[in-house]
């Protein structure tokens, strides 16, 4: 039996819970532009943990990710007048902090180092770390730790488009659709580098496939 | 409560190790401190925009790029330029032939370069010698002597000796 399967199904779809979302950001995206600028904390506070996240895990550096957040946000502030909203702001906030993570990420080729975050542990993924865990023999503190740096070393060994989109698909919960929106090219090129992503990601993370 | 027997069974899939990722992210002390980081990076860009005078590094950086392209190219011609020069005229050894038979010629030798040199190869540079590698001998105008340098295989010091006895 799969752990995937036991998590309940959300009431809501997820295409609802977005177009929800994006007549809402919509809304406040036209308070920002109408001079109304303390609107714009609402932007951020929705989206802070979520591009926090894709950075994060795109980089694996939580020094450079709190940076970079910022910097995704101040791009989006100075910005904000030019969107007109043929694509949602959603996408489009993710576009910029894809883009801003991916040059940062060029132009810091030669130095990479780790720095993690911690793990909390709550939610519906602590079954998987409890099917784990059950299965080891060392201390739980240090499973964790040596899980956490194998899933990032995984991660960072990818490319960096694959590893783009392995991050918004499998952590971030992102469509195809919407992936090939923010990275701007096509669903069949999403779908094939998830493929091959998740090849590479299975050899590398064998050990914990069992 | 979950019985490890039962969660022993259960097989865990990539995609559930990627949600995984999904704990790694700050607690909410972290989230005020980056508020007020934000504003403040907010802020200072609205009151400080940039001026020209803090865009000329930019710009310089901009025009200094080709010029110091430039200047390592020329660098790397006068290298390649130098090395040809220098086996032209410092090569070692160098021979000093200030003699009779020499001196008389100064005037004629110091008219066309290809002259000198043939001069040397035919009446000069004979015994021990290897002729092949004269080729890049040369003749100082501005010396009563006759001076002649490059890449000449000398295949002991006793042959340059022997060279003397044209003086």
């Amino acid at each position: 039996m799969n752990i995937s399967e036991t998590i309940t199904k959300p009431l809501i779809s997820t295409s609802e819970v977005r177009s929800l979302e994006a007549s809402e950001d919509m809304l406040w995206v036209q308070k920002v532009q109408a001079g109304e600028v303390i609107v714009f904390d609402k932007l951020v506070k929705k989206y802070r943990e979520r591009l926090y996240s894709v950075v994060y895990n795109l980089t694996s550096n939580r020094e450079d990710t709190a940076d970079l957040t910022q910097e995704v946000f101040i791009k989006a502030f100075r910005s904000i007048n030019k969107f007109k909203g043929k694509s949602s702001f959603f996408t489009w906030i993710y576009r910029i902090a894809v883009n801003t993570t991916i040059s940062h990420l060029k132009k810091n080729k030669l130095r990479h180092f780790f720095s993690f975050e911690t793990i909390q542990e709550e939610g519906a993924s602590t079954e998987v770390l409890d099917v784990l865990c059950s299965k080891i023999t060392s201390e739980k503190s240090l499973f964790l730790k040596e899980l956490q740096e194998r899933l990032n070393e995984a991660l960072q060994s990818l490319s960096i488009p694959h590893r783009t989109v392995i991050v918004l698909y499998e952590v971030e919960g992102l469509s195809h659709h919407e992936i090939a929106q923010v990275m701007k090219s096509s669903e069949g090129t999403v779908r094939s580098r998830l493929h091959y992503a998740k090849q590479q990601l299975q050899v590398l993370l064998k050990d914990y496939l069992k | 409560m979950d019985n490890p027997d039962r969660n022993l069974e259960k097989k865990v899939m990539l995609e559930d190790l990627l949600k995984l990722k999904k704990l790694e992210r700050p607690d909410e002390a972290f989230w005020e401190n980056f508020d007020k980081q934000l504003q403040h990076k907010i802020l200072e860009r609205l009151v400080c925009k940039p001026s020209i005078l803090s865009q000329i590094p930019h710009f310089l950086g901009i025009i200094c790029k080709p010029a110091i392209s430039l200047s390592a190219l020329a660098l790397l011609m006068m290298g390649v330029v130098g090395n040809n020069y220098r086996s032209i005229v410092y090569s070692e050894p160098q021979i000093m032939i200030k003699g009779d038979i020499l001196y008389g010629q100064e005037n004629s030798l110091s008219k066309l370069a290809s002259v000198k040199k043939n001069y040397i190869k035919s009446n000069i540079v004979t015994d021990g010698l290897n002729n092949n590698s004269h080729s890049s001998m040369s003749i100082s105008p501005s010396s009563k002597g006759v001076r002649f340098s490059g890449n000449i295989d000398l295949p002991s010091l006793g042959k340059v000796v022997a060279s003397n006895r044209i003086y």
